[in-house]
């Protein structure tokens, strides 16, 4: 069963010379898939992702989450819908630097007005499913890069949305900290049936997926599902 | 975790910054608060002169007396009116007064003034007249003569009865004056006028110190001779003359040349029976009450019990002081708002940096699904945090100066121009609950103002542009 739908995907920035960042791109995205969208720099990754986010609109094209389709949606509609229904882990600046990992991954239970003591539990098992249980007092800047990102991938599992979109999370990381988030990545989507779609260049990353979609130039190249 | 929570630990994340805007609001709080204390304390010094040493609360005329002061317009009946209007609960105490206009002269030179004549233990009830004698000079009545007359120290030396010598208490009075300057002088004759008195310092000294300590001088020589005899000439009210001799029984001095340079009073007895008025009228009864805010509930029981008679409050009396009194909530509010919105600007400022440099993380925030108006609210609950912590510490801090002057400020050495005005050479600062209530609202006002264009800003970053930028 397919959760995002993506017809005739169009993007061009208007500049002095118009960029066609995305020209042409119709994709689905099952539940508890483990993508990873790659491709060389310039080529319409983070473009591709903040669309399907609802970050960016579209110039041309359709994308449909589980009915919605999101084009329809006002921008103070948009935010919302984000907040119930996408979980984000950007490469950095991820985190409140003025609240705890706790806080960190309560703050957006918090938005969704969920009672404190839900917040609280959930925060702490999430910690706890990302290994950072004894971290979660600490606030961002007292944390190393690996555990930020650990952090942020809790903060977007906890609004218990449909789908991860994770813009090269990896970017700013070590290899040992590269294979830790990705395992707990790859366990949380096994275990939980969360869905994650990433964006990388990188090999070790690339290796983990379940299913590579290439992008160069604004358009697929090629989209192949990967038995591990 | 609300969102004001967020707002105040962000105040603190760079906390030079924070500090430098917290510290420029307190200073421009504390600075506005003791400037309005001053200016307030002023203005209630003198309504509190207006009211205690000039009209008292309300004063009741005849009507017609009022345009000219004709003594033949009286007041009748006027012990049970005594008795009636001290009856009224809000009334502290009632007293009666005879008036007129009188010309005084010495064999120099006159001068007109208004005297009152008053009983001086009730008077003491209405008035602290008997507070101000002027370096002890004389008493208020309390020594036994003929027409005894209290002048006003302003009245006294327009008559040219100021002497001046050089004796102990010279020494004492000038005891600030270093002793190489006052060892030089030595204890003098009575000097009839102040050229020569002034002749005889410039002789010793050179007149370069002359110069220098004039005023001082001239203070500490002056006296006056009670018992001293002036002629009067005065209307009665079938429009005699009355001519005769009254003496100096003290001179007083108050904080409002303009009054000084116009009052003086006599024993109600003396006056009465020069003006030909019978025993039971009289041409002003004055009121003190327990509290000022009663004047207008007080004014209209007297105005129902007396119809017939013109009953006028301080404020109609003395304009000058009613008017100062009535805007003085405003000086302070109007004083505050200039300084919060200079201090606005700063802000503006600072808020601008702090939206800039915070770009990607607001991004990340609306990106992550915290809609426009929590970020809107987030911006503004810290700007507005920001002032009132600054403007706390400025009240605090203008509260405990108010508190470390409250017995008060002598400016008298600048403040000859101020008494020509009514107002007291000595400043008691001073300020109420309320104004620090006001003064709190409006910070908040002006934090909310402040926020306005930043948190505007705030909300127009595109999420995606505003994580993908480079700042
Ligand atoms: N806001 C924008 N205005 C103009 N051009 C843009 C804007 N954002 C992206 N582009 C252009 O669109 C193209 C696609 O960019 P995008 O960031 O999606 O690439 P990417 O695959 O994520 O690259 P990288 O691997 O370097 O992150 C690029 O040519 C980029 O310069
Ligand atoms: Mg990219």
């Amino acid at each position: 069963m397919s959760i995002i739908q993506v017809h005739n995907l169009h993007k061009t920035f208007e500049a002095a010379v118009p960029v066609k960042a995305i020209q042409g791109i119709d994709l689905e995205f099952a539940q508890g898939e483990f993508s990873a969208v790659v491709g060389p720099s310039g080529s319409g990754k983070t473009t591709f992702l903040n669309m399907i986010g609802g970050l960016d609109s579209p110039t041309e094209g359709d994308i449909i989450i589980n009915d919605t389709n999101i084009r329809s949606l006002s921008p103070s509609e948009m935010i919302d819908f984000r907040l119930h229904n996408i979980g984000f882990v950007f490469q950095a600046y991820n985190l409140i630097p003025v609240l705890t990992a706790r806080e960190n991954v309560e703050f957006i239970m918090q938005l969704q007005k969920r009672p404190q003591k839900e917040c609280t539990e959930r925060a702490m098992e999430l910690l706890e499913a990302v290994g950072l249980q004894d971290r979660a007092g600490t606030r961002p800047a007292k944390l190393s890069g690996g555990q930020q990102q650990r952090v942020a991938v809790a903060r977007a599992l906890a609004s218990k949305p449909q789908f991860v979109l994770a813009d090269e999370p990896t970017a700013n990381l070590d290899t040992a900290s590269t294979e830790n988030l990705l395992d707990i990545m790859h366990n949380l989507n096994k275990k939980e049936d969360v869905t994650f779609i990433f964006s990388t260049h990188d090999k070790r990353v690339i290796d983990k997926a379940r299913r590579i979609v290439t992008i160069e130039d604004g358009k697929v190249l090629s989209d192949e599902a990967i038995k591990r | 975790m609300n969102i004001v929570r967020i707002s105040w630990k962000n105040i603190w994340r760079n906390k030079l910054r924070s500090s430098i805007v917290i510290g420029a609001i307190a200073v421009g709080i504390l600075s506005g608060t003791y400037c309005v204390a001053i200016i307030l304390g002023m203005i209630q010094g003198r309504v509190d002169d207006a009211i205690h040493k000039e009209v008292g609360h309300i004063q009741m005329h005849n009507p017609r007396f009022v345009t000219n002061y004709e003594t033949q317009y009286t007041v009748s009946n006027v012990s049970d009116k005594r008795a009636e209007i001290q009856q009224i609960t809000q009334v502290k105490s009632v007293a009666a007064h005879t008036v007129s206009h009188i010309q005084l002269s010495t064999g120099y030179t006159g001068s007109g003034a208004l005297v009152t004549g008053i009983h001086p233990e009730r008077e003491k009830e209405i008035s602290d007249i008997y507070t101000c004698l002027w370096n002890s000079t004389g008493t208020y009545f309390e020594e036994d003569m003929y027409m005894p007359v209290l002048l006003s120290k302003e009245i006294a030396e327009n008559l040219l009865l100021d002497y001046y010598r050089i004796d102990s208490s010279f020494f004492v009075t000038c005891a600030h004056i270093p002793d190489s300057v006052t060892g030089k002088l030595q204890s003098t004759k009575i000097y009839r006028s102040k050229t020569d008195f002034l002749q005889y310092v410039k002789s010793t000294l050179s007149s370069e110190l002359l110069e220098r300590y004039k005023t001082d001088f001239l203070n500490a020589a002056l006296f006056f001779k009670t018992g001293k005899k002036i002629s009067y000439s005065i209307l009665s009210k079938d429009k005699e003359v009355q001519n005769g001799i009254c003496k100096i029984a003290g001179v007083y001095k108050t904080s409002n040349s303009m009054f000084d340079a116009r009052n003086i009073f006599m024993l109600d007895s003396d006056l009465r029976s020069l003006l030909h008025i019978e025993t039971d009228k009289t041409h002003e009864i004055q009121l003190v009450l327990n509290d000022t805010e009663n004047v207008p509930n007080v004014m209209s029981q007297l105005q129902s019990l007396y119809p017939n008679l013109e009953i006028r409050s301080w404020k109609e009396l003395k304009p000058d002081a009613g008017m100062q009194a009535d805007l003085m909530n405003m000086y302070g509010i109007i004083f505050i708002i200039i300084i919060l919105g200079a201090l606005g600007f700063g802000i503006v400022n600072t808020m601008l940096m702090v939206v800039l440099e915070r770009v990607k993380e607001i991004g990340m925030l609306m990106a992550i699904g915290m809609n426009k108006k929590r970020v809107y609210s987030m911006i503004m609950f810290e700007t507005v945090l920001l002032c009132l912590i600054g403007a706390a510490i400025g009240m605090v801090g203008g509260y405990y100066l108010i508190q470390a002057t409250a017995s008060g400020i002598d400016i008298s050495s600048l403040a000859q121009g101020l008494e020509s005005v009514g107002y007291a050479p000595v400043l008691y600062p001073q300020l109420d609950v309320l104004f620090f209530v006001q003064v709190s609202v409006l910070t908040i006002i002006t934090g909310i103002l402040a926020a306005l264009y930043p948190a505007y800003k705030a909300i127009k970053y595109n999420p995606a542009d505003a994580i993908r930028s480079d700042v």
